[in-house]
């Protein structure tokens, strides 16, 4: 036993140090490579924005921040992440505010799928491939340690390349080595990303979701009130909003009224002003969705619109 | 647990180290212990089912190895087949058939009221119920003898690394191993060790990169050309060879660090020659079992030229209905006894063939064209298990059947076709092209160890060579398994659904 733990030890002694070295180049060369929209945000840095929309696919499909400025005449950032959660905004929105960044408002969209469990909603676990970076920071490793799974913490942590070779799908060695670049600008139109959806199929999206018995993760009630204390810990003015969903499936999950008080309460609790776009008249007719929960292109300007008058008032 | 998991990392090497530590006589109980965890880590209720049948089957192996009355003893065999199967009927085929005779009863306008069971088929659940049936039949049969230990037993049913999807084991190899008292040896741990690190090669490297490109094809037929569909289709052969066997050398690299041999499930399936001698060499633990308890029960070879067609089918029949409750394992059972049957009543007149041919004046080139053809009808009939539909795998299967001709045609004939892009699933190669040479270099890697295998040489060979080889190619195999496998796929075995 003695020779066989003598041999792994010596090729983890000759081997620690080569992925050690490839495990630094890869943190290096993530950010520059472009690969999703929060490595583009990350990488804004010293600049003054009047609003940032913050939240998921129901900011980042939903508001045209172009339409939005053009109204209010106003320098505005859509930093709306498709299936994001509170932990994974947190962790955004302090990088972003690290960097040097200023923000006079940040309008925040919370809903439902915020607080539901992520195997039983439209929330993605928290992506922690996208950050792996970022790890040994402070904030970034809590979040790690809280969201993602416990036992590969400490593996993620110390064992070097541990982290990249579990992702080797996300991060191909070639795509680092080659530095190949993402050519998409995720901010081409300061972040929006309209999306018309597939009309055909829009009935029979997610039907039997209404059917889906929901139960709430209680962190994520933890993790919307951490959120709201960052923004308040920088001195910048907060909205909370909800997006327009179709109210026949919304009012069908019985979780949705008990998500809407909570919501309800928590801007009461911190004396911020909160927008339910739920009950908006747009949300009566069907043509202004690509599925029970997102706008399309049309039912987006429309409510983008709405939104900006909301705000002026 | 997947043997892929990160959950896998860290148990192994606790029940490993725990095996030697402990004094033999409470090894059985750790390794026990440690089976119930690794199976409560799918469903864990499910190891309920498990009970059921361990405590049937304990109790029916003595008391049939009690009974001397032939009657008698019969009564308690069947309760225990019964039993095995009935759990199989009801966790596996129960809905199939169920949907099958409702299709038909609203076909002839009748009223068919029985529900289907809202149920996830327990894992493994196949595999483990075969072994437990071939030891009551083994104690039937008085070939071995009854387990009177019920914890060794159990563990015999329950065993970690062949408890989900085999090498289907025999009592008269495993029961007594567990008695062993094992000691820590230096060699076999680390063979073990190198063949487990293979398996995973085979398993993250090859065959779960082989999934991202081929799975969209069979998801999507329509939306590739037939030359895609044709590689995708050859490539799923090499793909489920990989994931079945990697699997099996995991287990059996696993069972070999703590001293304990599992057989041989795989031996170069793809070198056969024949049909016959593939199923020699492809899950050779399922086709012996069905061979010693199906097929030779049933007369095997002796009854005649259309007995051994029949039986030859019905084996067939029934293997693809083991493999999964769908109309498709059915018909690549079917395939394969279609195969079976036309490759011994062609058998003369192939001979003769390649004798015309002047293929046969060359052993090796006579060895290459059989083998060549073969994976082609493998490859067939491997459409048929791996679409989703009939109406897939029949629309794929004939796509299979012309790929070539028609691209051969495109090219030739229409000067704007773009022939490398259907080589590449229609995917921008500058992107790509970088994994296709790592699954190019894989491959390359596992068909030059089996070369060596099949000249007589295997990892003796490579023990063999000069430490500084030895370790070179050690360290490219865990160097390969780091920097190139595919982890956060969410890939299961394939023989997982089984």
């Amino acid at each position: 036993m003695k020779k066989l733990a003598f041999k792994i030890g010596l090729f983890s002694l000759f081997s620690f140090p080569l992925f050690y070295l490839l495990s630094n180049f890869y943190d290096n060369r993530i950010p520059s490579l472009n690969l999703d929209k929060a490595h583009q945000v990350l990488k804004i840095q010293n600049s003054n924005f009047d609003n940032v929309f913050l939240g998921s696919s129901r900011v980042y499909n939903v508001i045209d921040v172009n339409l939005f400025d053009s109204i209010m005449k106003q320098n505005s950032l859509n930093l709306g992440f498709g299936g994001a959660d509170y932990p994974e905004l947190y962790l955004i929105l302090n990088e972003f505010l690290n960097s040097k960044n200023k923000v006079n408002r940040i309008v925040l969209q919370v809903d439902l799928w915020g607080f539901v469990k992520v195997e039983e909603a439209y929330n993605h676990p928290f992506s922690i491939e996208k950050y792996l970076h970022l790890a040994g920071r402070e904030i970034p490793d809590s979040l790690f340690f809280c969201h993602s799974e416990r036992l590969k913490y400490w593996p993620r942590k110390y064992i070097p390349f541990f982290k990249y070779a579990e992702f080797n799908i996300v991060y191909p060695i070639d795509k680092l080595m080659l530095n190949r670049k993402n050519r998409t600008d995720y901010l081409a139109n300061k972040g929006s990303i309209l999306n018309e959806g597939n009309k055909k199929n829009f009935l029979f999206n997610r039907v039997s979701d209404s059917i889906i018995e929901y139960h709430f993760d209680y962190r994520y009630f933890k993790s919307l009130r951490k959120l709201i204390w960052l923004i308040k810990q920088h001195k910048i003015s907060l909205t909370l909003f909800t997006s327009p969903s179709y109210p026949k499936f919304m009012n069908s999950i019985p979780l949705y009224r008990i998500a809407m008080d909570s919501i309800m309460s928590i801007a009461k609790e911190h004396k911020i002003p909160y927008y339910n776009f739920d009950k908006h008249i747009m949300c009566v007719d069907t043509v202004n969705f690509r599925d029970y929960t997102h706008l399309n292109t049309k039912g987006a300007k429309a409510f983008t619109i709405a939104l900006a008058d909301s705000l002026n008032n | 647990m997947l043997f892929n998991s990160f959950n896998f990392l860290l148990f192994f090497p606790i029940v490993t180290f725990l095996y030697f530590a402990l004094p033999h006589k409470f090894r059985w109980f750790m390794l026990l212990c440690a089976s119930c965890i690794f199976y409560m880590f799918f469903i864990p209720k499910y190891i309920l089912i498990l009970l059921f049948t361990i405590v049937i089957d304990y109790f029916a192996g003595i008391l049939l190895e009690r009974e001397h009355d032939k009657k008698k003893r019969k009564r308690w065999l069947i309760l225990s087949l019964v039993a095995n199967v009935g759990v199989l009927a009801v966790f596996k085929y129960y809905n199939f058939f169920n949907a099958n005779l409702k299709e038909l009863a609203d076909t002839l306008g009748w009223n068919y009221g029985i529900p289907a069971l809202e149920m996830i088929l327990p894992i493994g659940l196949s595999f483990h119920t075969f072994q437990a049936m071939s030891y009551t039949i083994e104690v039937y049969r008085g070939n071995q003898k009854a387990e009177r230990h019920f914890g060794i037993y159990a563990l015999y049913v329950m065993y970690y690394p062949q408890l989900v999807a085999g090498p289907i084991e025999r009592p008269q190899n495993l029961l007594w191993q567990f008695h062993k008292k094992h000691e820590f040896d230096y060699k076999r741990v680390t063979d073990g060790l190198k063949q487990m690190a293979f398996g995973l090669f085979k398993k993250v490297v090859i065959a779960d990169r082989i999934s991202t490109f081929i799975n969209p094809v069979f998801d999507s037929p329509e939306g590739y050309h037939q030359i895609s569909i044709f590689i995708a289709c050859l490539l799923f052969s090499v793909q489920i060879f990989c994931d079945f066997s990697g699997y099996s050398d995991i287990a059996i690299g696993a069972s070999r660090v703590m001293g304990i041999d599992l057989m041989r499930n795989f031996d170069r399936p793809y070198f056969a020659k024949t049909i016959s001698e593939f199923w020699k060499r492809w899950h050779i633990s399922l086709s012996t079992w069905f061979k010693d308890y199906l097929y030779i029960p049933l007369g095997g070879s002796k009854k005649g030229k259309f007995r051994t067609y029949r039986n030859l089918v019905i084996v067939f029949l029934i293997s693809g209905l083991w493999h999964g409750a769908n109309w498709t394992f059915i018909l690549w059972g079917a395939i394969h006894a279609l195969f079976n049957v036309f490759g011994l009543l062609t058998e003369k007149f192939r001979e003769k063939l390649r004798n015309v041919l002047l293929i046969s004046r060359n052993k090796k080139v006579e060895h290459l064209v059989q083998s060549s053809i073969l994976f082609l009808i493998v490859s067939y009939a491997w459409i048929y298990f791996r679409a989703d539909t009939i109406e897939k795998a029949w629309y794929i299967s004939t796509k299979f059947l012309t790929a070539i001709p028609v691209y051969v045609g495109d090219v030739l004939n229409n000067k704007n076709f773009l022939w490398l892009e259907p080589l590449f699933f229609n995917r921008y190669i500058k992107l790509v092209w970088f994994e296709f040479l790592v699954l190019a270099a894989s491959m390359l890697i596992l068909f030059s160890y089996h070369l060596l295998r099949h000249r007589g040489k295997g990892i003796s060979y490579i023990n063999g060579k000069k430490v500084i080889v030895r370790w070179s190619i050690y360290t490219c195999l865990v160097y390969f398994i780091v920097l190139f496998g595919i982890y956060h796929n969410k890939n299961e075995f394939i023989y997982f659904q089984f």
